[in-house]
């Protein structure tokens, strides 16, 4: 086997007690599902002093599906957004993502909240202790250059949670709770803003801070899917993904939002892919060449199976095929 | 370390863990619970797989400690006295054994899709089983038992 | 021909550890545990190339909890599986050669404490230039990887050269040449190796995951200077070989040698990254096919080049280049043939033997090419192949003896399942059909070391219950080779299998089987099986002939009751007949051993390749190939295989899924990387992918029986061959669907698309173009 470091595990009630646990010692880490963290701690990237165990937290699991006020607690398995019939109507692409994570045995495990939160990934990252020090470490965790693209100052490790980019194409917020001067803080962020596009830094956590919630904005007549690529149909992380939301409205298309994961550090809303189809008719030829522009600032790097040119490339055909879809 | 107090194939157990044990160390090295393999030990290939309250889940990113108060399934607990269970009965009646090592995993994921729904489609059980790998069968007979297991179920 | 109506073969049997295994009650290496049992860990190198200068090993064996600490000196003589290429030593000494090569051990009181051991290992390396290319190594002279090579890094060439080649392209209509890449695969069994050593008066007793209990047996020996008969090997149930679990490993030495070191039991079980390294899987290898056709398509000779990258070490390499070369001569007739082949020592885990040893990847070279030429020449692929199929009792030109053989029913078979005559060529673009061949041998003619005795030996034992057992060497690594023993066993004793019990694989108490590879097991010890059973019978009748005073020819045993004149009203059941023998002379048993014929011609390399009987195979695939993406969709794989006669179907089929399935990965996903720089690019399960359940389609299995005049009861193998025909048949199902040659595997939806886009870019050429 491959044991885990020792830490100690805090099994708090309540999230306010979670915060504590977190604030209290410096370097500590929550762990929900457990099935990012602990496969990184096995392969020595992480050793926190405590780990804070959020599975115990009722208030974190609770969801509103209410009609124009969805709320999804951060502690809601990824499986029950898969199965959720209501979701699937009204938010398809968060279900539809939720239902490609992995596989089945770990969409029973994993959190919304871990898969917002997931580590970027990379070839010479995500790798054993022993792996990493044969090759030589890297600038996201131990080295001074990145092993992937060594002429680079920055990261370039892969945001490769499929949530991400379905609740981004949503418009969802996130809810983040910190333990401040003892009390409760929160604060609410468009998922957008949640994301840095830089492989070491990804969120904008602060310390002892974490995703209670997401937020969802209901806006009916809303259409919306998620597509991913990679290699095997089940177990394989994204290599690419697409997610897009939109509405027909009297022959034309609005509120359309497209976001595209994998293929950088955060995932990326299409702005110019949107900009392009917002108020028109939902003609074939526009749909196919908007769905050109989806990739239009991603510079993905050779740290992944398959090359960046070709996962480009799978991306904007699955827009093509998703946008089709929703406007069929 | 933490008092654990859960339930392993019905019956209760009270044993002392480290914070940094899996529930497959546990089960496999304390309680001698060695149907639950370890292939992988890193939620790659589902050979490690136990019911938690009747979820399939990857018992070797599990802690231990978390599953306080919880009901754990393992292989060990699926025959009953009189016999295998129809599950483990169509395994071995369709030929879906081979080496044995993915075994457990698959028949304890089988039970729980079907527990949840006995008539599903091929492409259903194949999906469910897609997190367990298996590399001597090729999955057909594997799907064909579990196709057969669920007409043992009260549709 | 059609075989004799019997009574269990033939027929679907549960396997005797079924349930066993279902339950979860059956134990595999690393679920043994043993009083005092220590935990055992190897330090391996960071370094693909360099020096040992030195290794302090203080610190470590101060650690609280450490009880010893090993390293390369300690068991320096060196081991191989091929006695030929023993390069190999327990724990590395003066040098390592690969990343991952294990150079110091530890036995502590727990994993934790061994790992931390690991830690305080201090080892001095002076790093040399590592070379990762087979075709650099073969003209680096100035990078030795073993000072033993005359040639730059260049462990074997192999030439062979059978009739009259160059006459044989002179006379050809149509010669074409190319070259293919097949990249190198891994078995990744879902069982990662584990072996349990304890020493205790003054005998090693070693419980391993191993297909060759007597291979391993002999070289603890050998490596631990230790006399065989106090070693004792142990096979507990395993789980999955394919091949990776085939020779002697690093762990089995180091866990004995420490278990003898501390006097306690050591356990050692690889993390998957270490099967990964351990490896011994596909040799990559750079391939060169040219080959010459009448109009007709009649094959007149073929040239097969093939540089094959070994990896740092030898394992089975000289057998892999030699196999590369010898199996091509089959299942087409090829008059005149020419291999040159050449093993290349790289600094990567060493390549060696996987299901379909050596023969899978040059089949895709020659079933890929066979498909080019009859595309050229405006033949259908199954016309060619039906032309050039080999036929029963007859002789290879490189002296290969084929007695049975039902390729070109295989071939209709399949062709008719896929409907392939109203299909080929005929689907919408982005869909198509595809078909290959194959064979492979049941067990290698000769033993990997020279020596007289049988390959395979069977001992029977009989109990006054009417029970009996079975003794074999044989190991079930999951192929299911017990229950194949106990079909057998009953079949000839004209009792029930649930009457025979196995017990295999215990160098103590079982005698002696050569192991799990080449395909051998139903055919060796299924021989010899039938031989021990059939003596058995023979004692128990002849006791009742006796006793009856009537010809022993007139009983025979049916469904464990003795049949014949004078047993009128009160039955006589097998029980009675133990009794009875043994009451006359002691206990009651019977022997039977299995050698495999002298076959084969007598030039250098011809002792690889030949075989008693062959196994022939063909596969037809259908398959959906995204336009846009060149992703490729295997919608439908029928494997047909003449495996002579299925002793139990069930585990046939399963043999036949599952060959399939492994080829299936290798054509589309499965790709065993090494970077520069010499670490795994995918030492996980997460990254090297082998198939999930929703990657692959309902596999769909033909067996075809030919009834072998020498295998046991007319069976050969089919474990092995059926991976053979996978990978081309899916290839030129691509080239169907949209009309492009991968000459690389595996393939790539980006390769495709970019072969596509050349392709529209030239021409469309009309379907069944006429020759050029």
């Amino acid at each position: 086997m491959m044991p885990l470091p020792t830490f100690r595990l805090e099994r708090p009630a309540t999230l306010v007690e979670a915060l504590r646990c977190l604030s209290e010692t410096p370097g500590s880490l929550p762990v929900a599902g457990g099935t990012d963290l602990l496969v990184s701690m096995k392969h020595g990237l992480f050793d926190p002093p405590v780990l804070v165990n959020l599975s115990g937290i009722e208030e974190l699991r609770r969801t509103n599906l209410a009609p124009g006020n969805v709320e999804l607690g951060a502690g809601v398995r990824l499986a029950t957004l898969r199965d959720d019939p209501e979701l699937r109507r009204g938010h398809a692409a968060l279900a539809e993502a939720a239902g490609v994570v992995a596989s089945p045995l770990l969409q029973n495990m994993g959190t919304l909240g871990g898969n917002l939160c997931l580590d970027t990934r990379c070839r010479y990252y995500n790798q054993s202790a022993f792996w990493r020090n044969s090759r030589g470490y890297c600038l996201k965790r131990g080295g001074t250059i990145c092993q992937a693209a060594p002429a680079a100052k920055r990261c370039f490790a892969v945001s490769s949670c499929d949530t991400a980019p379905a609740l981004t194409a949503l418009g969802a917020q996130v809810r983040l709770a910190r333990w401040e001067d003892g009390a409760l803080g929160l604060r609410e962020l468009p998922l957008e803003q949640f994301y840095v596009e830089d492989g070491i830094e990804r969120v904008t956590l602060r310390p002892a801070e974490l995703v209670s919630a997401v937020l969802l904005p209901v806006t009916p007549g809303t259409r919306s899917g998620f597509r991913k690529y990679r290699v095997r149909d089940s177990i394989d992380y994204p290599l690419a993904s697409v997610a897009a939301a939109l509405r027909v409205e009297d022959g034309v298309l609005r509120g359309v939002r497209v976001a595209v994961g994998a293929l950088a550090s955060a995932p990326l809303l299409a702005v110019e892919t949107m900009a392009l189809l917002e108020g028109q008719p939902p003609d074939p030829a526009l749909l196919a060449e908007a769905a050109e522009l989806v990739t239009k600032g991603s510079k993905p790097v050779k740290n992944q199976a398959s090359s960046p040119t070709y996962r480009r490339h799978m991306a904007r055909v699955m827009c093509r095929r998703l946008l089709a879809d929703l406007v069929a | 370390m933490k008092l654990l107090r859960l339930t392993v194939n019905g019956d209760p157990v009270e044993l002392g863990v480290r914070d940094e044990e899996t529930l497959l160390q546990v089960l496999r090295e304390r309680l001698g619970l060695t149907g639950t393999k370890q292939g992988c030990d890193l939620g790659d290939c589902g050979s490690c797989t136990v019911l938690l309250d009747g979820e399939p889940v990857l018992s070797c990113l599990v802690l231990a400690a978390t599953v306080e108060g919880r009901s754990v399934e393992t292989i060990e607990g699926v025959a009953g006295a009189d016999g295998l269970h129809p599950v483990q009965e169509a395994f071995d009646e369709v030929g879906a054994v081979q080496c044995g090592f993915c075994t457990p995993g698959m028949v304890l994921a089988s039970k729980a899709l079907l527990e949840k729904d006995p008539r599903p489609s091929r492409s259903e059980i194949r999906r469910a089983l897609s997190g367990n790998l298996c590399r001597c069968t090729g999955y057909v007979k594997i799907v064909d038992a579990v196709e057969r297991a669920g007409k043992a179920y009260p549709a | 021909m059609k075989r004799e109506p019997r009574r269990w073969v033939g027929r679907p049997l549960r396997r005797l550890d079924g349930a066993t295994k279902l339950r979860g009650d059956a134990l595999f290496t690393d679920d043994l545990r043993l009083p005092g049992m220590l935990v055992g860990k190897m330090l391996r190198s960071p370094h693909a190339h360099a020096r040992i200068l030195s290794i302090d090993t203080a610190n470590a064996e101060a650690l609280a909890g450490v009880k010893a600490v090993a390293v390369g000196e300690e068991m320096p003589v060196r081991y191989g599986i091929l006695p030929r290429a023993e390069d190999e030593t327990a724990l590395a000494v003066g040098k390592v050669r690969y990343v991952g090569e294990p150079v110091a051990a530890v036995a502590a009181i727990d994993e934790a404490t061994a790992l931390a051991a690991l830690d305080l290992i201090d080892v001095r390396y002076d790093p040399l230039p590592a070379i990762f290319d087979p075709r650099e190594a073969m003209t680096r002279e100035d990078v030795k990887i073993h000072a033993e090579t005359k040639v730059a890094n260049i462990e074997r060439q192999a030439s062979l050269l059978f009739g009259d080649v160059e006459g044989g392209f002179a006379a050809a209509d149509h010669v074409r040449e190319d070259t293919f890449f097949k990249a190198a695969a891994t078995h990744a069994p879902i069982e990662t190796h584990a072996a349990l050593a304890q020493y205790s008066g003054g005998k090693l007793t070693l419980w391993s995951s191993t297909q060759v209990p007597h291979y391993l047996h002999r070289a603890l020996a050998k490596v631990l200077e230790l006399p065989m008969e106090r070693i004792r090997v142990i096979k507990p149930f395993l789980g999955g070989g394919f091949g990776g679990k085939g020779e002697p490993f690093s762990l089995e030495f180091v866990a004995s040698h420490l278990a003898r070191k501390t006097g306690r039991p050591v356990k050692i079980v690889h993390t998957r990254e270490e099967v990964f390294l351990s490896h011994r899987g596909r040799h990559p290898m750079h391939m060169t096919v040219k080959l010459g056709v009448k109009a007709d398509g009649t094959i007149t000779a073929l040239h097969f080049r093939n540089i094959l990258d070994g990896g740092c070490y030898g394992s089975y390499g000289l057998v892999t280049l030699y196999y590369s070369g010898q199996l091509l001569t089959c299942p087409y007739v090829i008059p005149a043939y020419r291999f040159d082949g050449f093993r290349v020592h790289t600094n990567k885990p060493p390549s060696g033997a996987q299901r379909g040893h050596g023969g899978v990847s040059p089949r895709y070279a020659i079933d890929v090419q066979l498909d080019r030429v009859a595309e050229d020449l405006g033949i259908d692929p199954l016309e060619i192949r039906l032309r050039n199929a080999v036929q029963p009792d007859s002789v290879t030109v490189n002296d290969l003896r084929i007695t049975s053989c039902a390729f070109s029913e295989c071939l209709e078979q399949v062709g008719s399942a896929i409907s392939w005559k109203e299909r080929r060529g005929k689907l919408p673009r982005g869909r198509g059909v595809g078909m290959a061949g194959g064979c492979y041998l049941s067990g290698a003619g000769k033993a990997i070391y020279f020596n007289p005795m049988p390959h395979s030996s069977v001992r029977i034992t009989a109990d006054r219950g009417g029970g009996v057992t079975v003794f074999s060497g044989a190991a079930d690594i999951g192929q299911g080779s017990d229950t194949m023993l106990a079909v057998v066993a009953a079949e000839t004793l004209g009792i029930a299998p649930s009457m025979v019990t196995v017990v295999s694989a215990d160098t103590d108490t079982t005698p002696v089987d050569l192991g799990t590879y080449s395909s051998r097991v139903t055919f060796m010890a299924g021989n010899a099986c039938l031989e021990a059973a059939t003596q058995l019978r023979d004692v128990l009748l002849a006791a009742v002939a006796e006793e009856l005073e009537v010809h022993v020819d007139t009983l025979e045993i049916r469904d464990g009751v003795i049949d014949g004149p004078g047993i009128d009203a009160d039955p006589l059941t097998f029980a009675d007949a133990i009794v009875l023998a043994e009451s006359r002379g002691g206990p009651v048993n019977g022997v039977g051993g299995y050698t495999p014929p002298e076959l084969g011609g007598s030039y250098r390399g011809a002792g690889v390749g030949p075989s008693a009987a062959y196994s022939f195979s063909a596969h037809a695939a259908e398959v959906e190939v995204d336009l846009e993406t060149g992703h490729v969709e295997v919608v439908r794989l029928i494997a047909s295989h003449d495996l002579g006669v299925a002793l139990n179907p069930l585990a046939a089929e399963g043999q036949v899924e599952g060959g399939a399935s492994m080829g299936l990965g290798e054509t589309l996903m499965e790709d065993y990387e090494v970077l520069e720089g010499g670490q795994l690019a995918c030492p996980s399960l997460l990254e090297y992918r082998i198939p999930t359940a929703v990657d692959l389609p309902d596999l769909e299995t033909i067996l075809v029986e030919s009834v072998d005049p020498e295998g046991p009861y007319g069976a050969k193998e089919c474990g092995e061959g059926s991976v053979h025909p996978t990978i081309p048949a899916v290839v030129n199902a691509v080239y169907d669907a949209v009309g492009v040659w991968l000459h690389e595997v595996p393939i790539s939806p980006e390769t495709i698309l970019a072969l596509m886009k050349k392709d529209q870019t030239r021409r469309v050429a009309p379907r069944g173009a006429t020759r050029p």
